[in-house]
């Protein structure tokens, strides 16, 4: 196991990248902040991350689309879904093909922090 | 950690099918009896008006009353804080409305045929096939003018369920089938909770409880939260609006989880125009 969790932030909106990437090292997490999905989709071919969190609209490559390649990648990656359109088929979406966890925007950073420590712990790793 | 809920019409085995998944599920079991034995001991009313609220469609001059709007609203609150708990296999139509964004919350419609309903309805009462199907009839009347009237929904749209068992229809251990047919399902990854599901059933539950804290002061306001904040929108006198929402949010901001209230106000015209203002 590693010894800092990697995760990859994806949102298309500089300010939640902004806010959040820097709230998830302060607690000791090791994080990629993207705005392009294209790029995030490369990089996740590329590396194994631990949690990818991702926005759902975004343009040319949503986050359904990100879910079905780390899927396809990773089965033990745990996906959380971060999104200002969430719905009730939305929701069941997601959790049918594999996401961890939804969360509604607006959110604050320690709510994020909270459901990316259970899939920490999930993944065996000690909560911080 | 999910919750089902289960409607049907009456002598179809849903209250069977209901308690039999909950046993199988090892989840708790919950009905309006349930409910509204804790509506009558914190509210003070007694269990059969409540019983009789959700059993008669308002009339013309019901709706308008000051009792019932009270009294859905009071079982909808302890409903909604009932469920909180989640693992819950709920019977009942009350809430159906409520409830029908949670996508942790597998809803359920039990059919039977009328004929196997008219035997089951002999047998229990020991009465007539004729008498039988009449009482089938009026109660399923009943149940569907209700719920167009409480919640402006028609019971036998498939589109309120997620699964519609029609357990004439299946084979001959129809209600086995049934109750299989909804632990399996409910163990679909879908039907999982979320934080995104939990805080929405948190807010409705919030938004519930301010309803019944304000109904005296207003039982038809509108009232939306999210996190602790909670939005009311309410009518009044251009007169008395200041004093009204200050009196709305003094009350509120007392229950459990409310940070922040934000009440607007529509004048009501009618009601100005007769105080001359």
């Amino acid at each position: 196991m590693k010894e800092k969790l990697e995760i990859l932030l994806l949102d298309d909106e500089t300010i939640v990248g902004n806010r959040l990437g820097p709230s998830l090292e302060k607690v000791g997490y090791d994080v990629e902040v993207f705005e392009d999905p294209v790029k995030a989709l490369d990089r996740i071919h590329e590396k194994e991350f631990d949690i990818v969190v991702t926005d759902i609209m975004m343009a040319e490559v949503n986050g359904i689309r990100i879910l079905e390649e780390v899927r396809k990648k990773s089965d033990t990656t745990r996906v959380i879904i971060i999104t200002g359109y969430a719905t009730v088929a939305l929701a069941r979406e997601a959790m049918d093909k594999g996401a961890f966890d939804m969360i509604a925007k607006p959110f604050k950073p320690s709510e994020l922090r909270s459901v990316i420590a259970k899939a920490a712990d999930s993944l065996g790793y000690k909560k911080l | 950690m999910s919750i089902i809920t289960i409607t049907a019409g009456s002598y179809s085995n849903g209250k069977q099918i209901a308690e039999s998944a909950a046993k199988r599920l090892k989840y708790e079991y919950a009905d309006s009896e349930i409910i509204l034995s804790l509506v009558s001991g914190e509210f003070g009313v007694s269990e059969s008006d409540l019983a009789r609220v959700l059993k008669e469609a308002p009339s013309g001059v019901g709706m308008f009353s000051k009792a019932r709007p009270e009294y859905i609203i009071f079982i909808e609150t302890l409903l909604a804080e009932y469920l909180l708990k989640n693992n819950i296999v709920y019977y009942g139509v009350v809430g159906l409305s409520l409830i029908k964004e949670i996508s942790h919350v597998l809803k359920v419609r039990i059919i039977a045929n009328l004929e196997d309903r008219i035997t089951t309805g002999m047998k229990l009462y020991k009465i007539s096939r004729d008498k039988a199907g009449k009482i089938i009839k009026k109660e399923d009347e009943e149940q569907a003018k209700w719920a167009a009237a409480v919640y402006d929904i028609d019971l036998m749209d498939p589109n309120l369920y997620d699964l519609a068992i029609n357990i004439g229809h299946i084979k001959s251990n129809d209600v086995e089938d049934a109750i299989e047919t909804i632990v399996s399902t409910v163990k679909h990854k879908k039907f999982q909770p979320m934080t995104y599901s939990l805080r929405c059933m948190k807010n409705i539950a919030i938004s519930c409880r301010v309803r019944a804290t304000l109904t005296d002061i207003d039982s038809k306001m509108q009232v939306n939260s999210d996190e602790g904040t909670v939005y009311i929108y309410t009518r009044a006198i251009k007169k008395k609006a200041q004093n009204k929402a200050l009196e709305m949010k003094q009350k509120v901001m007392k229950i459990e989880g409310v940070k922040h209230v934000e009440v607007y106000v529509d004048y009501d015209l009618f009601s100005s125009v007769a105080h001359g203002q």
